[in-house]
């Protein structure tokens, strides 16, 4: 009651006060003599909105005195009532073309946020990254300090050219707990070249970039905001980075955060590198972003790089033996990643927005097929096919807004449990937004859809005689337009689910096979915590002398069986590659290099992790040296103190795989390598394989040092508890903080979370296509279902007199999902090309299988051919039922 | 002419009603099958009114009624044009009889 005064509000107020009590009156009695089911309570209301739509819009509409608005109006009166008639049918239109648009708009939004939308950056398109290239395995170096001041001088290509480092890492102290940084270098030029003015004061310029002079940095928005109150005072006040003073002399804006740190981590401060690069020969530390000129193209940078390359080997033949350049768009470099994640979720969506297409389609014909009689019966009484045209078209119309306002609905939901859920790593997610283009796009499809299939049964009036329609009524002759065109529909619609459904099999089956592998460590009851030293433990023996301390104490919490440290969690975000020289062997040519992967470690690192010692022995506190530390980077780095004193060997742990690599057939313990400048190291161990850079990777041939040999500024702790690890992290901040309040502690998970985190992408994926495949499947049944009833229901005059001649009921029952079973058969073979071309679109995201599975394929074409025959039981048992008596006498 | 136009004024021919009363009495004549629904009923009420086809007789006609109806009356316009399409309906009637060969 409530309700309906309510809706009365649709209608104009004059004929609101007027007519309203009365309409109320006439309402409530209406409502007292329906049913109090909830059947009878739907048909109340499915026809009280019957009646009040239409007829509120006729009021309303202002000109209906006009001929063509009053038909307009009529139109729409007209469409609602037969979308009322059928209101089931209807009702799955609506839900199918919401469901198509929604899905294909929400995932295309995304796809556009991280992959095609340009970046905050002025003219993203004319932006690179220049990485130096050794061989094809090995195309995305770091440049080193002598190389790029070299290239600066000598490429034309680009505008600019300037140099990022992150080697520094930088805490935020003197302003409440200390704060681990994302901290990235940049030369000057860093700032014009990316071209985005600072939202407060500036970026850094040329002047500040001189050696001696580094003391500014720019800060992110987020930084501004956590830690400063977004006071915009900040600009020009100086801040503590690790105990240094710097001088803030901009703040960026909120979007522009490149570029990313370790493990994908948005930077917080961006301060000059300040330093005689071009004396850092050899050491390869620089990632170099550049500007190309105006209608310099990649391919002529590419090319003039080579030659510059070539140069500089001639120069420095010694450093630069087997150095090339590889110029990539700075676009396809951020988004790596996720690429062909995105790509094979939009495949699927695609794919799901035309099954959907199909499907509207096919109902609509259904629904057609009803409609003929009425069709002809007006045409009879003189409806003109003009005026009987924009009836159906009206009806499409009111089909596809409804569908198309439920679709946006849909997207905008589905883009907010996106944000809301997704991994952190993914980049610009967070900007998604419910993009117009597309979702322009999808309803177009399927409004399209709507309205040419709303019109088939004008076409099909069109091609019969009108008597003879009437005279034949629902009797089952000859449909001549409709069946084949119903039967390609259902058979695209088996096509496009077999693809969608491999695709997702292909990809269910690598995720069950990764999570079975054993990545070579127990993560299980293992906490993470990083901890970086400020700048005052610049003093190499200070910082081993701290995480010696930080392991002891971090051992004696109770409830910890045992603790350890090491430079890189496993299967954390970075891997170092280096080239070992082996004692005694000629030194390979760069492009035969093979990377080795190495990592500082403490003593028990590999009992914390359950990583077996095959070989040998682990490292122990006698192999503490004097002279820290082991590796010198650079030929010029100078010679630690207390090298001569006599002191404990430099020793190495290493894989099996680099055992196995290196000295096949031999025992590598008591051989000896180097590592760039540095001593001879000796293998004292060997240890199992872990996949200590991602589940899927192959681990590379690896060595570990002890950090009593090579200490380290930043190290992970790591904290065995067989009990649990929840009430840990309290006590392990405090005790870092009993050495040093100014440590911070960061990063503080579980090693399980670290493994499970890099897998969230590839779960998403897996999920969403899973859901994907669900979909196809059930729409695929639904197109199968209706088409094979149809057709049955439209050959019961010949069942009946099949039957009446004496078929046998399995024969008709037979006859029946024949029919289902032909169109699927067909519709799988067809779909087995389109599954292919799919599956190799994910092939890299594919993991120990082919994308050419034959049991994949095998297995999911019969379940498609299973689902449809199931589809077909229903209407073969009805079929199977007829009653030949009672057919041939209504007939 | 719509078929609402139609049932309503044929409703009116009979005697004066009120809005209830038509849709009660076209309920009844077409046993059931034509439901006027309130917007429908004085949708076309006001178009009747507006085009004088029948008149506003305002407040009731007997002590007991509900003081909120509002009782119409077919004007002699109404009952020409209501004649000049059931004419109309009948010459169609006849088209679709022998057309049809059914009834």
């Amino acid at each position: 009651m409530t309700l309906y005064r309510v809706l009365l509000r649709l209608y104009p107020r004059a004929f609101r006060e007027r007519f309203g009590a009365e309409m109320l009156a006439l309402f409530a009695q209406t409502s007292a003599a329906a049913p109090r089911t909830l059947r009878g309570r739907l048909d109340l209301w499915r026809s009280t909105l019957a009646d009040l739509v239409p007829s509120a819009a006729r009021e309303r509409l202002p000109a209906r005195r006009s001929l063509s608005m009053s038909q307009t109006a009529t139109d729409f009166r007209q469409a609602w009532r037969a979308i009322a008639r059928a209101p089931f049918l209807a009702a799955l239109v609506v839900l199918l073309m919401a469901l198509s648009i929604g899905s294909t708009t929400a995932v295309f939004s995304i796809v556009n946020a991280v992959l095609l939308q340009p970046f905050p950056f002025a003219r993203p398109d004319r932006l690179v990254i220049v990485w130096e290239k050794r061989s094809p395995e090995n195309m995305r170096n770091t440049v080193a300090g002598h190389e790029f001041p070299a290239w600066q001088a000598r490429a034309q290509s680009f505008e600019r050219l300037a140099a990022i480092a992150f080697d520094r890492e930088y805490n935020l102290t003197g302003a409440g707990d200390p704060l681990k940084l994302t901290n990235v270098r940049t030369t000057w030029e860093f700032f014009p070249l990316m071209g985005v003015p600072a939202q407060i004061g500036r970026g850094y310029v040329a002047d500040e970039d001189r050696p001696g002079h580094g003391q500014v940095a720019v800060i992110s928005d987020r930084l501004w905001r956590a830690r400063f109150a977004a006071d915009s005072s900040i600009v020009g006040r100086s801040i503590e980075l690790s105990g240094i003073p710097f001088t803030v002399v901009g703040v960026m804006p909120p979007d522009f955060r490149f570029p990313a740190g370790e493990g994908g981590a948005d930077p917080d401060v961006w301060t000059p590198i300040a330093e005689p690069i071009q004396n850092y020969r050899g050491r390869h530390y620089l990632s170099i972003v550049g500007r190309l000129k105006d209608g310099v193209t990649i391919a002529q940078a590419q090319a003039e790089m080579n030659a510059v390359a070539a140069g500089i080997r001639k120069d420095e033949p010694r450093l630069n033996n087997g150095h090339d350049v590889n110029v990539q768009p700075l676009h396809g470099e951020i988004v790596a990643g996720v690429r062909e994640a995105l790509l094979v979720l939009f495949g699927g969506v695609a794919l799901v927005l035309l099954i959907g297409c199909c499907n509207v389609a096919n109902l609509l014909l259904a629904r057609a097929s009803s409609r003929q009689q009425e069709i002809a019966v007006r045409m009879a009484l003189g409806a003109g096919r003009l005026r009987l045209a924009r009836q159906l078209l009206a009806e499409g119309g009111a089909l596809a807004l409804l569908g198309g306002a439920g679709g946006v609905l849909l997207a905008a939901w589905l883009i907010a449990f996106a944000r809301a859920s997704a991994p952190g790593d993914v980049p610009r997610l967070q900007s998604a937004q419910l993009d117009v283009t597309v979702l322009v796009f999808a309803a177009g499809v399927s409004v399209l859809t709507a309205l040419v299939f709303g019109l088939v049964p004008l076409a099909q009036v069109a091609r019969v005689d009108v008597s003879d329609r009437l005279k034949h009524g629902s009797k089952g002759i000859a449909r001549p337009l409709r069946q084949p065109l119903r039967r390609a529909l259902v058979i695209a619609e088996v096509a496009l689910t077999v693809a969608v459904a491999t695709s997702a099999g292909l990809l269910l089956q690598s995720f069950g096979k990764l999570m079975r592998v054993d990545p070579g460590f127990r993560s299980d009851g293992v906490l993470a915590a990083d901890v970086s030293l400020p700048t005052r433990y610049r003093a190499v023996p200070a910082q081993r002398a701290f995480f010696d301390e930080a392991i002891a104490r971090a051992s004696a919490l109770p409830g910890v069986s045992s603790a350890a440290a090491t430079n890189m969690v496993p299967q954390g975000a970075g891997r170092s590659g280096i080239a070992v020289a082996i004692e005694g062997r000629p030194a390979l040519p760069p492009e035969q290099e093979i990377p080795v992967s190495f990592r500082v470690v403490s003593e028990r690192y590999f009992s914390t992790l359950g990583i077996p010692l095959t070989a040998g022995r682990e490292f122990t506190p006698q192999d503490a040296r004097v002279a820290v530390p082991l590796i010198r980077w650079f030929p010029q780095q100078p010679i630690p103190a207390g090298f001569d004193e006599p002191q404990p060997a430099p020793v190495a742990v290493i894989n099996e795989r680099m055992a196995r690599r290196f000295w096949p057939g031999e025992s590598p313990l008591g051989r000896r390598f180097t590592v760039l400048s540095s001593p001879l190291i000796t293998v004292i161990g060997v240890v199992k394989d872990s996949r200590n850079h991602a589940l899927a990777d192959e681990p590379w041939p690896e060595f570990y040092l002890t950090h009593t040999q090579e200490p380290q500024a930043r190290m992970t702790l790591l904290l065995r508890a067989p009990g649990g690890l929840t009430s840990l992290p309290a006590p392990l901040r405090s005790a870092i903080w009993s050495i040093d309040r100014d440590v911070p502690v960061a990063g503080v998970r579980t090693l399980a979370e670290i493994v499970d985190g890099n897998l969230a992408l590839f779960r998403a994926i897996v999920w969403l296509m899973g859901a994907f495949a669900f979909v196809a499947l059930a729409l695929m049944a639904l197109g199968v279902y209706a088409v094979v009833s149809y057709t049955a229901a439209q050959r019961t005059y010949e069942i009946g007199v099949r039957l009446a001649l004496g078929a046998q009921r399995g024969d008709i029952r037979r006859l029946v999902l024949v029919n289902g079973a032909g169109l699927a058969l067909l519709g799988i073979a067809l779909g087995l090309g389109g599954a292919y071309t799919l599956a190799r679109l994910s092939s890299s995201m594919l993991y120990q299988i082919e994308p050419g599975d034959p049991l994949t394929y095998a297995l999911l074409s019969a379940l498609v051919l299973a689902i449809t025959v199931a589809a077909t039981w229903p209407p073969a048992r009805r079929a199977q039922r007829v009653d030949p008596l009672t057919v041939l006498r209504t007939e | 002419m719509t078929s609402a136009i139609v049932h309503i004024l044929l409703s009116l021919a009979e005697t004066d009603r009120h809005g209830l009363g038509i849709a009660a009495d076209v309920k009844t004549f077409t046993a059931g099958r034509v439901t006027l629904g309130p917007g429908t009923l004085y949708g076309t009420i006001k178009r009747l009114l507006d085009d004088e086809l029948i008149e506003d007789l305002g407040a009731p006609l007997a002590e007991d009624d509900d003081p909120r109806r509002r009782y119409y009356r077919i004007t002699a316009k109404g009952r020409r044009a209501l004649e000049a399409e059931m004419q109309g309906l009948t010459s169609v009637l006849g088209v679709a009889r022998r057309r049809l060969k059914t009834s």
